[in-house]
């Protein structure tokens, strides 16, 4: 079982440290995991494999993390004890508040293993995706992005950052009953959250291998075989990294 | 669960495959259908045409998915496909009257079959949500040959009064009847840009057992749009070519 070997391998606990320091800091709204009701309310189930469902844009209602606007997803996970607590966090308008139809997104996904979960990585990624798992919702994944439709219908019959984080949650203990403590952020249309996280989904693509010109040592060093920094397609993100590596104490 | 339609002009080149595309498509948005177009000429004539900017195309998302497969090491298959679903309805350009996929070309050096692949997929995902598909394929019988125009019910053949597009025609239909993918409902011809058929043609495409839709003659207001780089959308519906080419789809029941 490589991808356990994985998984083992590549834990978030320093990021996850680092995503807590700035949610603490700044003002979410923080709700319980666990509403399950909600999610057969909202007709939640697995009605169809694969990712056939698309929702066109004019039957959109609210689209998140478009190519056209900015989008941040990690999926992290530890078997640091003790760090996470099945909490959601939200922050920035709801989805029938928005003033724009099309907004910027971040979806932060947090999992608690135990040591040896026989959980596999890929599988891992895959969960966040919730079409056809929910009538009237699209996602599409990119590493480090993420972008949702949710049809017209869909709000009509109420739809909301604590039902969406409610979903995710089912579909990864109905996926994985491995998972012993799970927490999300959700944000919608904040610039400076976009900012301050995109260094972090940075490291995390390196962590998980979707990103191979950098290497990631455990003790927060990145490190990389570019011998001119100058010439770097990468400087920027490079840059970033480092910033924010400093600014929060890892190195 | 919407019933659809897909029809693919094939024919020589400049036999007006890329207009009668987009008068297929205005026809039908007319009848309040949801149309997809998928411009698969390289030379993305139909794109230009309806004056659609700004779109992705899906060579270019096929280099991407490349790209980003090479730049990671984690990438199954499963991320493959979620990666090329994510670019994929990224190429799609979407406008409140139609919708549309233009396959453009790719600059990394390679055949085109995985573009085609990435085409085939599409089409058969993203289909289903439409009333009509409209193909305005490559000139000749090349996509035909490499699948591209597969699952399609209406193959359309377009050619002119000569006998060079009354071959490319009836070879064509061939290509069309070996290729064990291809079940199309109906196929026929359509003689455009022309008064009248010539007889010894029309006979000669008919005796290989190609039914002739009919023809439609040369259209000065389609000219003028040409000239004037305004969308076919645009013309006036009771235009003769408009009017001749609604007459045969509503005949042969295609539209």
């Amino acid at each position: 079982m490589p991808d356990t070997a994985d998984l083992q391998q590549k834990d978030y606990y320093e990021l996850i440290r680092v995503v807590h320091e700035i949610a603490e800091e700044n003002k979410f709204t923080v709700y319980h995991l666990g509403d399950t009701k909600i999610c057969s309310d909202l007709g939640f189930g697995s009605f169809n494999k694969g990712n056939t469902c698309i929702v066109l844009e004019e039957d959109t209602a609210v689209e998140l993390g478009s190519p056209q606007k900015e989008s941040v997803s990690i999926t992290m996970w530890t078997s640091h004890r003790g760090i996470l607590s099945n909490r959601l966090w939200t922050c920035g308008s709801d989805f029938d508040r928005l003033i724009d139809k099309s907004v910027s997104y971040i979806q932060i996904i947090m999992l608690g293993f135990e040591d040896g979960s026989r959980a596999v990585e890929s599988d891992i990624g895959r969960i966040k995706n919730l079409t056809n798992k929910l009538p009237g919702f699209m996602t599409r994944n990119m590493p480090g992005k993420t972008w949702i439709r949710i049809d017209k219908k869909r709000m009509q019959e109420g739809f909301s950052l604590y039902a969406l984080g409610q979903c995710l949650h089912k579909a990864y203990l109905d996926a994985i009953p491995d998972i012993k403590s799970m927490e999300i952020i959700l944000i919608t249309d904040n610039d400076e959250f976009i900012k301050t996280l995109k260094p972090i989904s940075e490291i995390a693509k390196i962590i998980s291998g979707d990103n191979t010109k950098f290497k990631w040592v455990s003790d927060g060093v990145v490190t990389c075989d570019e011998l001119n920094c100058d010439s770097c397609d990468e400087k920027a993100t490079c840059d970033s990294i480092r910033e924010m590596l400093k600014k929060r104490k890892i190195i | 669960m919407v019933e659809t339609k897909i029809i693919a002009y094939i024919g020589k080149g400049g036999t007006g495959k890329t207009i009668l595309s987009a008068l297929t498509g205005k026809i039908a948005i007319e009848k309040q259908k949801k149309v997809l177009f998928i411009d698969a000429d390289p030379a993305m004539g139909l794109a230009t045409a309806l004056g659609v900017e700004g779109y992705k195309t899906i060579g270019t998302a096929r280099e991407e998915i490349i790209k980003s497969a090479k730049k990671g090491i984690s990438q199954k298959n499963d991320d493959i496909r979620e990666i090329t679903d994510y670019v994929l309805l990224e190429s799609l350009y979407e406008s409140a009257e139609f919708c549309m996929f233009v396959m453009g070309h790719t600059n990394t050096i390679g055949c085109y079959c995985p573009v085609n692949s990435l085409l085939r997929n599409t089409i058969k995902s993203v289909a289903g949500r439409f009333d009509l598909v409209i193909i305005d394929a490559e000139a000749g019988i090349e996509q035909i040959n490499r699948q591209v125009v597969e699952s399609v019910h209406y193959p359309i053949l377009v050619t002119d009064n000569s006998l060079r597009g009354a071959k490319t025609t009836v070879l064509a239909n061939e290509t069309i009847n070996s290729s064990p993918s291809m079940k199309p409902l109906k196929t026929g011809v359509i003689f455009n840009r022309v008064e009248k058929s010539n007889e010894d043609l029309q006979k000669y495409i008919e005796d290989k057992g190609i039914p002739c839709y009919g023809s439609i003659p040369a259209d000065l207001n389609i000219s003028m749009i040409d000239a004037d780089g305004l969308s076919p959308l645009n013309i006036d519906k009771t235009t003769v070519a408009v009017e001749k080419l609604r007459t045969i789809l509503e005949m042969n029941d295609i539209l």
